[in-house]
């Protein structure tokens, strides 16, 4: 499978990058950046929607990478796993520290997401991998599925989840943890 | 419904992963996460499940100039890198104190966040100022609190920002001299400032860039002199 194989290759150079990284490679740092910059700054424009604030966070990103690649634990998570956290971390953080708030897709969307969107992305999508969770997530309740993503993509917290919905904290929590422990369950058959 | 503990623990990383909690919430998730190994396999267990998802960000190339800009402040003789590293030095000393490596790492995220976000000090400054001011802080803020020291008094005040009670437990103060072993300086309240006195060996240690943290201890303080729970903020001082 070659699209399998380039994945594991990519997985393996990142890994012996940040391996180099935490011995104090620059070069290695540009690697990892050039392999992973353009990916890593389309998240931080989603969650931070604005350019010189997502360069930031970007910036920000890359200079945790350099301190602390020798934390990573490649037996522990894939090095996208581990740089996506960080980045995406670090934009929360600048994000709740600024207490604004963003536009997102409001909740009565979530049917045409579900549906339509996750599906379609499901099927038009190569990775087999993305194929499987989008479908578990596709088996969850419409009002689930969307608090998930949103919380994912847009990085909100429950409570901003709750106000952007209109519904009560308590009730924003259920459905989401329900909606995790369905997905755990439809991950794991 | 309310699962079993271990069912509880997974939905509590599985929110942390995906960033859901805030305040007392996030604050536990935190140190559960410094402190638990298995709990910090389950949030990177989520962070994994969740990662196929990131197929469907458009990647977006940043700026040329922005490789340039982060390896400037790679390579800049700043004074913050150097803190950064000798924090590190004084951080691994803990590690014979019964700190597990989780622990450590989480340690040093939060001191190299504190460090990132702190312009380095331009001028020269007096080895012993009569007064020191340390900010300590959590990445992301969950625990914050400022500890002032005034020389002539030879005591400390602690103003509690955010921290959160930690059922049954207490919150002990250190300071970390260069080189040495942490210093307790006492349990402290989450609940409004509070003045403690100096002991006379850990007196001669407050200078500047000294490391004071916050771990969280068994009620009564730490059984054995050293720090044994996780750090939940750390900072260094300087002068005012």
């Amino acid at each position: 499978m070659p699209p399998d194989s380039l994945e594991t290759n990519d997985r393996r150079l990142l890994v012996d990058a940040l391996a180099r990284v935490a011995d104090k490679s620059r070069s290695a740092l540009e690697e990892v950046y050039s392999r992973t910059s353009a990916k890593l700054f389309g998240l931080c424009l989603r969650i931070l929607g604005d350019e010189g604030e997502a360069e930031d966070a970007l910036q920000d990103a890359y200079i945790k990478v350099w301190r602390n690649a020798g934390s990573f634990d490649p037996a522990r998570s894939s090095p996208i796993t581990w740089l996506a956290a960080i980045a995406r971390n670090g934009a929360i953080d600048r994000l709740r520290s600024q207490g604004k708030s963003r536009s997102t897709q409001p909740i009565e969307a979530a049917d045409d997401v579900a549906d339509a969107g996750a599906d379609a992305f499901a099927a038009a999508s190569a990775n087999q991998e993305h194929r499987r969770l989008t479908g578990c997530i596709a088996e969850l309740e419409a009002r689930q599925a969307w608090a998930i993503r949103t919380a994912f993509f847009d990085g909100l917290s429950y409570s901003e989840l709750a106000a952007q919905s209109n519904v009560p904290l308590g009730t924003m929590k259920s459905w989401v943890r329900r909606g995790l422990l369905r997905l755990k369950e439809c991950l794991g058959r | 419904v309310t699962g079993s503990g271990e069912e509880e623990r997974d939905l509590l990383a599985a929110e942390y992963a995906l960033g859901l909690l805030e305040g007392d919430e996030l604050a536990r998730a935190r140190q559960l996460e410094a402190s638990s190994v298995p709990f910090a396999d389950a949030v990177a267990g989520w962070q994994e499940r969740f990662t196929p998802l990131w197929d469907e960000i458009a990647e977006v190339q940043p700026d040329p100039s922005l490789w340039a800009r982060i390896e400037k402040r790679l390579t800049a003789p700043s004074a913050a890198n150097d803190n950064v590293a000798r924090i590190e030095k004084k951080l691994r000393v803990w590690r014979g104190y019964g700190l597990g490596a989780t622990a450590i790492a989480a340690s040093l995220a939060l001191v190299v966040g504190i460090q990132s976000q702190r312009e380095p000090p331009s001028a020269v400054e007096p080895q012993r100022p009569e007064v020191l001011l340390a900010s300590l802080a959590s990445e992301g803020e969950s625990a914050s609190l400022s500890v002032a020291y005034d020389r002539r008094a030879n005591s400390l005040l602690v103003k509690p920002g955010r921290l959160a009670g930690i059922g049954g437990r207490a919150h002990e103060l250190w300071i970390i001299p260069a080189g040495g072993t942490p210093i307790s300086l006492g349990l402290i309240s989450g609940t409004g400032p509070q003045r403690l006195s100096v002991g006379g060996e850990a007196a001669g240690h407050f200078r500047p860039n000294a490391a004071i943290a916050v771990s969280v201890e068994p009620s009564g303080g730490s059984p054995t002199g050293a720090p044994t729970g996780p750090v939940i903020a750390a900072g260094e001082l300087l002068p005012v």
